[in-house]
């Protein structure tokens, strides 16, 4: 009981107090150099005056988290759906798998910021838009893992479904979706990731709407106005959504997961 | 106990069977008659295709030539792993064939029940994760899964080479008092001469060409015990097994 007692003490310590004193003691250099150098706010402001700036904004920015928050979350959502149709075709045809797949890695190098004007002329500006830039650049991860989970299952498993004479419907759902699962929520692990950054691309090049003004506006608009503050708060806002999106699927991961693993709990 | 039924009956009946994996020969020329009920050990050197025979058997693996005459309804297969599908419970696991087949719940709950209890696991165990069992637990899950479906084939693939000595002894016990109960036509291929003849009614040694080279029956009674291990003839007969062995691995 007491040695239980001291290791939830030392794993609370080492992943919640230890990460968030960094910061603190970062955030207090930060705004003790700034007072010391009196580094000029439209350079560096300080953290103070970011959270003054972003508090007095703080409805129209959190409207633009919600706004970056939902073209992502759109464009996630189709990734997975688009990302295991497309796995599940090339796992059940070699033909379209050695003819396609090869290029479906290729387009995984095109750097996203390429192909997002070519999107807005096809799609146009705004939303659309947005969501297809982020279905862009997460459905690969999805894709290419997907494709693994359904073809590398176990042999031996495979053997015991031919011996019982099970039917291509039941392998695929009985074995090769359960075996891709793992295998899913890796990719969307790393897809979660991008999603946030195919956002914030999506409303640099796709522009907005009057009354759809993501953060990619926010970065977009305080850059070209100088206002460092909303810069740096909008910035803060994209890291923590890519967090919380990165953050979800690996939970929902390891809950899932739990029963994938042989290893033996003691 | 009742007798296991040994009828004049041939449940597999194999002539001049060959088996290439592209330019290699994995069996040659093996003819093989294995009557129903009857339980046959098959030693071997490692790769001498003591699997692939069985995989033939089974029909999971195509044979180059020869003829094979099988009869059997429901064939059942334990590998050397316990090849369980990590994402289903131990009783989703061991339903399997008969979830595949389409049998109905009801029927499919009680034969899990059953099969679980023959195999020495308990009722709580039936909603456990593969990854909460042990070792030997996971053996017993996927004796329990060929066992299910009441098969009239075993197929026994060095079943339980990777546990540990007392382990490895009682589930050969539990297995063979199952068979000596069910009367399965039973095939176990296994490296140790001792098991394959405490087993067997017959056992069949073959070389690394892939052919058989020596065939014997088992004089033992049917009822095998620990204590039958030492006397001097089984300890004979063991001895001549591994003689045979001997002269084909040199």
């Amino acid at each position: 009981m007491f040695a239980e007692g001291v290791v939830v003490k030392t794993e609370y310590f080492g992943k919640i107090l230890l990460p968030v004193g960094f910061l603190l003691l970062v955030l207090g250099i930060w705004q003790l150099t700034d007072a010391i150098l009196e580094i000029k706010p439209i350079i560096l402001p300080n953290p103070l005056e970011i959270a003054k700036e972003s508090f007095g904004r703080a409805r129209e920015l959190l409207q633009a988290t919600s706004v970056t928050a939902m073209a992502a979350c759109i464009g996630f959502a189709i990734s997975i759906i688009l990302g295991t149709v497309l796995a599940l075709v090339f796992s059940a045809s070699r033909l379209a798998r050695q003819a396609v797949y090869p290029y479906m890695i290729l387009l995984q190098t095109v750097p996203i910021v390429a192909i997002a004007p070519l999107v807005v002329i096809w799609f146009g500006g705004g939303l659309p838009s947005m969501i297809v830039i982020v279905t862009t650049i997460s459905v690969f991860p999805i894709i290419t893992n997907v494709t693994t989970g359904l073809t590398t299952v176990d042999d031996g498993l495979i053997d015991l479904m031919n011996l019982y004479q099970a039917n291509r419907a039941q392998v695929l759902f009985k074995l090769q979706l359960p075996n891709a699962v793992p295998y899913l929520l890796a990719g969307a692990r790393v897809a979660a990731g991008l999603t946030i950054v195919g956002a914030i691309v999506g409303e640099y090049m796709a522009g907005h709407d009057i009354n759809h003004r993501g953060l990619g506006y926010y970065i977009f608009m305080s850059s070209q106005n100088f206002q460092t503050e909303i810069l740096y708060a909008s910035i803060l806002l994209s890291t923590l959504l890519g967090v919380a999106m990165v953050g979800f699927v690996s939970l929902l991961g390891k809950t899932l997961l739990k029963r994938w693993t042989y290893q033996v709990q003691s | 106990m009742s007798t296991p039924l040994k009828t004049s009956r041939e449940a597999i009946t194999i002539e001049h069977l060959d088996v290439q994996f592209d330019d290699t020969s994995v069996l040659q020329d093996v003819s093989l008659n294995v009557k129903q009920g009857e339980w046959l050990s098959i030693v071997g050197p490692s790769g001498c295709g003591k699997s692939t025979l069985l995989r033939v058997i089974s029909r999971l693996t195509s044979a180059s030539a020869g003829r094979m005459t099988a009869l059997f309804r429901t064939p059942a297969f334990v590998f050397q792993d316990p090849t369980l599908m990590p994402w289903r419970t131990v009783q989703d696991n061991v339903r399997l064939a008969m979830e595949l087949e389409g049998t109905p719940l009801k029927e499919q709950v009680t034969a899990t029940r059953s099969a679980v209890e023959a195999v020495g696991l308990e009722e709580s165990d039936l909603d456990k994760y593969p990854r909460q069992l042990s070792g030997g637990m996971r053996m017993r899950v996927s004796l329990a899964r060929a066992m299910v479906t009441q098969p009239d084939l075993l197929l026994l693939d060095e079943p339980f080479a990777a546990l540990d000595e007392i382990l490895r002894e009682q589930l050969n016990q539990l297995v063979h008092e199952i068979w000596r109960q069910r009367q399965m036509t039973t095939l176990f291929v296994t490296h140790n001469v001792t098991e394959a003849v405490y087993l067997g009614g017959r056992v069949i040694v073959m070389n690394s060409d892939g052919q058989l080279v020596n065939d014997r029956t088992i004089d033992l009674p049917n009822e095998r015990v620990p204590s039958l291990k030492t006397t001097s003839g089984f300890i004979k007969q063991v001895v001549d097994v591994s003689e045979c062995l001997q002269k084909v691995l040199s």
